[in-house]
């Protein structure tokens, strides 16, 4: 026989523990520090703090060190903490103009108010590696001259608010202050409100993003957009006071913004009570925790394109992208193919010998009680 | 750190008024908004979510996997909700009072007093024949099955067999059609005119629904192509004998052979003694 | 003779419409627009009967409602007013409109039938040819494979498709195969009442005749009832008895085909039978 059934499944699951342990340890060496992973993995710590949507780079980077690195892993530490803390308070509205930039650049406009500001950006560096920094010791450093791209000390009035007063792109409807769609307390149905479509996205894993933002770019959904801003800075955190009901600020978060002005489109409006038809451009909009150019500008296409009416590709199909761009879902669906699946593909291996038996020549059917072989 | 089940009060409140929709329209995929949790989407985190909106400080816990208590999910699982409950494990059918569990129901019958949660990957059992969840939706309103029966006369039409294996779609109440989690069709039976409670979470997918006691769940058939089950159960497993079990096949080395020992590990265990 | 059908007031409106479009008799300035608000006024103040075996023609240019009317029948669309009243639900006393949606599909799956100009909306291309007409006896209940098959295999023949193409996919199917099956799929849960939007349209002349021939012999034989909507007249006076004419989303005149044609009233209806019939 020589067949030993598995078990043990606890010893195993415990002695995998341990082994993934080892190898974070094995080489020895000094901890990497989680002031070292935040300050030095910026970009690492951004994107978990998006995809694991919640703000906290203290939470980040531990999850970072703990998933060694993999910022899927990582990103799913965050939201299965985050689920377990119960929601105090909905922020307030943030009016995005209120931002304090690090970065602005309009490729719609070439001269600006306030001007172009690339802060700290790669853009326009070159991707050669620097190999000097395999032998960097100690980080020192000159903060940089109010003239090489300092950040602007003042609020900067907004490229889409010029077109806005140009009747090139419609103000937003003014609308009472509510408590937003939350994707994470509410059940999600279909045809989702643009709200719960932007949580969504902005959640989304960044290859997802990236992809589908790409897709609709290429042709796939025929949005290709003038991006009229890119914004990184810091947005201030208001709620309302619990006992005074005042606005309090609590904190801030670093943000990505981007308005990408997309095709104009006719509109039927009221005006004084008098119907007129209005010619304006569409506006895509993307918003996400930390810098993180590409995802921002990726988001603000497919805000665009799911705002179709009537959707002539995937990228436009509301049940196709916001079903598939979450990180915690597509891994976990992709991942859970490594688990035991010994009942069902049994239950397979009997229709399929079934209808062998049936339909294949020199084949015979199967009784009950008999083997299969 | 963490509050008693993990979850914090408002969701599991949200959890059980959920569970309470569903059982009041049978086989009804109600949505909730489901929580990440420490474990990975698709690995059980509906069944988990319910388990732990249900769990109470006197429960007896039974988790099983594809039949088996020591199964490395099963494990995994228990190892979670008792690290937040405390609560009583147990692998005895009998004992249990709240059962967990991923593709199977066991041999023996519950009975009134027990609450069987399933793991669900796929609720809607309409995704094999329309991708689109709005339409599904309708599909459900209308009780507009026609789609599924098509495929299943198409399947006999083509192959001379229905080709659903697990996860057999399943009438439920004669209203709605239901997906009963990939459970092989030998355990369909199980879930018509059972005496106990079965629960359904989908957590990935963000759906609950269940199957009071006492309800009719009818799997789709002909009159002259009924419904059948795997014929291994009637194989006698090599370490108990039995032979009314369902069975998992077990190559032999040289791939000329096989046996088959029972999916049902408490089962296997208590015919043996 | 007791009216299988009756549709009462029938309007369908696109746009947001105004006090004018939606009430009764609405302003008519030449065209289907509403002269007040720009909403479409795809049809309105539609009223007709529809008897045991007959069937009635619905004519018109293209635009002028006559697949509107029909589409609103089969719910396909949601009217915007009107009612209808169906001899077999409720004994003709319940407007269809307020029926809920699993009674309305039970009457789409069971009761009425539909034959399409455009086979890939009767059509699942998917399933097989003998699987789409099965699909409507499964929906009615029908749970035995053998007498599903024979029944569908019977109609089948009837409707005159080659047996060795019933597994086929309907993508591999010509035109008049196509409609055949559509033809075969509206008969099979035996309906009371059959929708023809154009049904041979784009088909060539021959094959055209033979659908036609189908169709009338069809009537005859099993005394169904059928709507036929068309912008042929040659088509419709070789089918109906009775005829309404359409022109920009109203009903213009309605009467005997014979009498319609030999003898039209409107000048619209008398440039319709002229541009046809040589």
């Amino acid at each position: 026989m020589g067949y030993v059934g598995v078990k043990g499944g606890k010893d195993a699951i415990l002695n995998a523990e341990k082994v993934v342990e080892y190898y974070r340890c094995r080489k020895g060496g000094a901890s990497i520090d989680i002031e070292q992973i935040k300050n030095q993995m910026r970009f690492l710590v951004d994107k978990v703090m998006s995809e694991g949507s919640c703000y906290s780079t203290d939470l980040a980077a531990i999850a970072l060190k703990q998933a060694e690195g993999d910022p899927m892993e990582a990103a799913y530490l965050v939201r299965a903490f985050r689920s377990t803390v119960p929601r105090i308070a909905y922020s307030l509205t943030t009016k995005s103009e209120e931002m304090f930039c690090l970065r602005r650049i309009s490729p719609s406009f070439q001269h600006i108010p306030w001007g172009q500001v690339l802060g700290p950006s790669k853009d326009y560096s070159q991707r050669l590696i620097r190999f000097e920094l395999a032998d960097e010791k100690e980080l020192s450093i000159d903060p940089p001259k109010k003239e090489d791209n300092s950040p602007l000390d003042e609020k900067v009035e907004k490229v889409i608010d010029y077109c806005r007063k140009q009747g090139l792109i419609d103000w937003p409807e003014k609308k009472p202050e509510q408590v937003p769609y939350d994707i994470t307390r509410q059940p999600m149905v279909f045809p989702l409100d643009r709200s719960a479509r932007l949580q969504r996205l902005t959640r989304g894993e960044d290859g997802a993003v990236l992809a589908f933002g790409y897709a609709s770019l290429r042709g796939w959904g025929s949005v290709h957009p003038t991006l009229a801003e890119v914004r990184v800075g810091y947005l201030p955190v208001k709620i309302k006071h619990p006992y005074w009901g005042t606005e309090v600020t609590v904190g801030q978060v670093l943000v990505t913004e981007v308005e990408s002005i997309c095709s104009f489109e006719k509109k039927k409006i009221k005006i004084d009570g008098e119907e007129q038809e209005r010619y304006t451009f569409s506006l895509g909009y993307g918003l996400i925790f930390g810098h993180n150019d590409h995802k921002a500008v990726a988001m603000s296409i497919l805000d665009r394109a799911l705002c179709s009416a009537d959707p002539q590709s995937p990228v436009q199909d509301q049940e196709f992208v916001l079903y598939h761009i979450d990180n915690m879902e597509s891994q976990g669906f992709i991942s859970h193919l490594k688990l035991p699946h010994y009942v069902t593909f049994q239950s397979s291996l009997d229709r399929l010998r079934n209808i062998k038996a049936g339909k294949e020549k020199g084949s015979r059917k199967i009784n009950k009680g008999e083997a299969y072989v | 750190m963490y509050n008693f089940a993990l979850l914090d009060e408002n969701t599991k409140r949200e959890v059980r008024r959920a569970l309470l929709k569903a059982i009041a329209i049978p086989g009804f995929q109600v949505p909730f908004a489901s929580r990440e949790l420490p474990i990975f989407y698709g690995w059980g985190t509906g069944g988990l979510q319910i388990s732990l909106s249900v769990i109470g400080k006197n429960d007896i816990l039974k988790i099983i996997d594809q039949g088996d208590d020591d199964s490395v999910n099963a494990v995994n699982l228990k190892r979670l909700i008792q690290a937040t409950t405390g609560v009583q494990l147990t692998t005895d059918v009998f004992d249990a009072t709240l059962i967990q569990t991923r593709h199977r129901i066991p041999e023996y019958s519950l009975d009134s007093k027990q609450v069987f949660v399933f793991q669900v990957p796929m609720p809607e059992p309409l995704r094999k024949v329309e991708h689109r969840e709005t339409e599904t939706l309708r599909m459900h309103a209308e009780k507009d099955y026609g789609k599924m029966y098509v495929k299943l006369y198409e399947d006999i039409l083509h192959h001379g067999e229905i080709t659903l294996a697990a996860d057999y779609p399943v009438l439920v109440f004669d209203r709605h059609l239901m997906a009963p989690s990939p459970i092989p069709r030998w355990d369909i039976p199980k879930l018509n005119m059972a005496e106990n409670l079965f629960l359904f979470g989908a957590g990935r997918e963000k759906k609950i629904y269940a199957v009071p006691p006492y309800t009719k769940v009818e799997p789709l058939s002909f009159e002259d192509h009924p419904f059948s089950v795997e014929r291994s159960g009637h194989l006698a497993c090599v370490f108990c004998g039995s032979t009314s079990s369902y069975k998992n096949e077990i190559p032999s080395a040289g791939g000329e052979g096989q046996v088959y020992a029972c999916s049902d590990s408490f089962y296997c265990q208590s015919q043996r003694s | 003779m007791n009216a299988i059908l009756k549709v009462q007031n029938l309007k369908k409106i696109y746009g947001r419409g105004c006090d004018d479009c939606l009430g009764t008799n609405p302003p008519y300035s030449k065209d289907n627009k509403c002269p007040t608000c720009g909403s479409i006024i795809a049809c309105t103040d539609v009223n007709f009967d529809v008897y045991p075996g007959e069937i009635l023609g619905i004519v018109g240019e293209s635009g002028s409602g006559k697949s509107t009317v029909l589409s609103c029948l089969y719910f396909n669309q949601q009217a915007t007013d009107g009612k209808i009243f169906y001899r077999g639900i409720e004994g003709g006393e319940k407007d269809l409109f307020n029926l809920n949606a699993q009674t309305r599909r039970q009457l789409q799956n069971i009761h009425f039938g539909i034959v399409y100009q455009n086979p890939h909306l009767g059509l699942n291309f998917n399933v097989s040819g003998e699987g789409n007409v099965a699909e409507r006896l499964l929906v009615a209940g029908k749970r035995n494979f053998n007498t599903i098959q024979n029944s569908v295999h019977s109609l089948l023949e009837r409707v005159a498709l080659s047996p060795s193409r019933y597994k086929d996919f309907p993508k591999y199917y010509s035109g008049g195969m196509q409609q055949r099956v559509q033809i075969a799929k509206a008969l099979i849960s035996n309906p009371e009442l059959i929708l023809l939007d154009e049904p041979t349209g784009g088909l060539d002349v021959s094959v055209q005749a033979k659908i036609l021939d189908l169709i009338r012999s069809i009537s005859r034989e099993l005394k169904v009832a059928m709507i036929m909507v068309s912008h042929d007249m040659q088509v419709i006076r070789l089918l109906c008895k009775r005829i309404i004419v359409m022109k920009h989303g109203r009903v213009v005149e309605s009467g005997l085909t014979d009498r319609v044609i030999d003898d039209p009233k409107e000048a619209y209806t008398q440039t319709l039978v002229h541009s046809t019939i040589q």
